[in-house]
């Protein structure tokens, strides 16, 4: 069985409520309830929870169909389309904030009525696609880690997410209409106002990392291209790569470590093969062999080779380390290059 | 002729050592370890210890500071004898101890001329010493700049291998250089020593 969908009529006037029942059964809704007073609209539309209310603005109690519809407003989410005899009635409406989807003046015939309702309901029904979309993408961009927001081409934010809203360190407070460069510190709000004017300009995005203190943050421009293929926005994502930077950092320096455990060993064995070689060496020098050249050209050979492995060690990392730390002191003139591996 | 101590857990070195110094004229004593190496220079005084450093359980720098420890043992000079190139650590760690470090395999036909080279210059250097202990009150100083002296020697035998960092050595061992001037300026030592025997 379909539902029907539900209808609350406010109106006092006997006749022009039973012509709006009519249209309003003859569109198939059901009538939920006719009622003649503000205040009883307001209680009806707790009660029966209408889809649609037809509103007369002058009623009678004190309370008038504009007052009633702030009030049901602020509980239910419902289209209203005022009715009135006076033109006049409908400049005060339009200066209101209730939210009135439509309105018919008396007299009116059906299918202006038919009309009114057709178009009601259709915004209505838009109006909620709408606040479902931006629910959505609110809780897509507060899922994510990232700070995100979104600039215009004079750099004033059009949104941003709570990350960025944590970031800016003003949770709060309304940041939409703000120049980006007001909020970050002058040094950051200079590099940052460049590179977002560089991507307006290319239309190419930009990804640069920059470190606060013991914090690393990675910050990307994203052009946005518009219907037009015009820039008029960009988004701003900023990420804490702090760890990211240590472990990338601590492999580094493991890999180094441990070339250089490997050449230690290395060392030792380099004193292993050489022993055995000055022992060869020894004995064909004691004896007369006649081939005694070409063995010890064959003992060289190895020790070329093991040589090289020795010069390896010589120039790795924490050799170089140790004499800069050794030697270098801070009043000898140096270049600078050599000052940084001292620093290490 | 000198007396040579050498100090070897290699059997095959020992053997060759000792067969080749002998034909020289050479005393040749030869110990399997370091412990056996102390144990002998108890009531030996060689001109001369060779000394390698790969060694168990008592390694050859263990054995250089057991010798230069004792003042019975200190005035011996000693020259290392290893399979391993020295790192710029050990040579400024234990620089100071040892009048030279060679590396194996060596030629033994020139082994004589080498050894006989370590301790002519050893005994000039000692001779130097004496002499400066005289004059200049500082006997630190002068320790200071002997040793300073024996590891910009090692240094410059050795570091030349660094191929990728000629510049950084280089500047390494003029720093080092300058300290020896510095203290040839304040002992007043080219007032002291004949003309030539003061180089830095």
């Amino acid at each position: 069985m379909i539902v029907k969908k539900k209808a609350l009529v406010v109106e006092d006037e006997a006749t022009t409520a039973i012509d709006l029942k009519d249209c309003l059964v003859e569109k198939g809704f059901e009538v939920a309830g006719i009622v003649a007073s503000g205040e009883e609209a307001v209680k009806a539309a707790g009660t029966t929870r209408p889809d649609l209310i037809l509103m007369d603005i002058r009623l009678q109690g004190k309370m008038n169909g504009i007052d009633a519809a702030c009030e049901i407003k602020k509980t239910c989410d419902v289209p209203i389309i005022y009715v009135t005899a006076y033109s006049d009635d409908l400049s005060i409406f339009k200066a209101t904030t209730s939210g009135p989807l439509g309105y018919l003046l008396k007299p009116f015939d059906d299918q202006e009525l038919k009309i009114a309702i057709d178009i009601a309901m259709y915004q209505h029904r838009k109006e909620q696609e709408l606040r479902e979309k931006e629910r959505t993408i609110r809780a897509l961009v507060n899922a994510v880690p990232d700070a995100l927001l979104l600039l215009d081409d004079h750099h004033r934010i059009i949104a941003l997410n709570n990350s960025m809203e944590e970031e800016l360190g003003n949770m709060g407070n309304d940041l939409v209409g703000t120049v980006i460069a007001d909020l970050y510190p002058r040094a950051m709000s200079t590099l940052q106002a460049r590179m977002i004017e560089d991507v307006f300009r290319s239309g190419q995005g930009v990804r640069f990392e920059t470190q606060r203190s013991e914090q690393w943050i990675e910050t990307s421009i994203h052009p946005v291209i518009e219907d037009d293929d015009r820039i008029a926005r960009v988004v701003i994502q900023t990420r804490d790569i702090t760890d990211r930077k240590f472990f990338e950092e601590k492999l580094k320096t493991e890999g180094i470590q441990q070339i250089e455990r490997n050449m230690e060993q290395f060392q030792i064995l380099n004193d292993q093969i050489r022993n055995p070689l000055q022992a060869i060496k020894g004995y064909v020098d004691l004896s007369d062999t006649p081939f005694r050249q070409q063995i010890n050209e064959q003992i060289t050979v190895i020790n070329d080779l093991v040589t090289r492995l020795d010069e390896g060690w010589l120039e790795s990392e924490k050799v170089r380390r140790f004499l800069f730390k050794h030697y270098l002191h801070e009043s000898l003139d140096i270049p600078g290059r050599l000052q940084a591996g001292g620093c290490r | 002729m000198m007396t040579i101590l050498v100090i070897d857990d290699d059997p095959a070195i020992r053997e060759i050592f000792t067969a080749f110094l002998k034909r020289h004229g050479h005393t040749i004593y030869a110990a399997p370890g370091g412990r056996e190496g102390l144990e002998l220079l108890r009531t030996l005084q060689p001109d001369l210890i060779v000394l390698d450093i790969m060694m168990m359980p008592m390694d050859g720098w263990e054995t250089l500071s057991a010798i230069k420890r004792d003042p019975a043992t200190r005035a011996i000079p000693v020259t290392m004898f290893s399979g391993k190139q020295p790192d710029p650590e050990e040579i400024c760690r234990y620089g100071t101890w040892i009048e030279d470090y060679l590396v194996k395999p060596l030629d033994f036909h020139r082994f004589s001329d080498i050894l006989t080279d370590i301790i002519r210059r050893s005994s000039d250097w000692q001779q130097e010493r004496e002499i400066l202990k005289c004059v200049v009150p500082d006997h630190d100083l002068i320790d200071e700049y002997y040793g300073t002296r024996k590891i910009v020697y090692l240094l410059e035998k050795f570091l030349p291998l660094l191929e990728t960092a000629p510049q950084q050595v280089r500047l390494i061992i003029q720093h080092q250089k300058n300290h020896i001037s510095e203290m040839e300026v304040s002992m007043n030592l080219r007032e002291f020593l004949p003309a030539g025997k003061v180089k830095s």
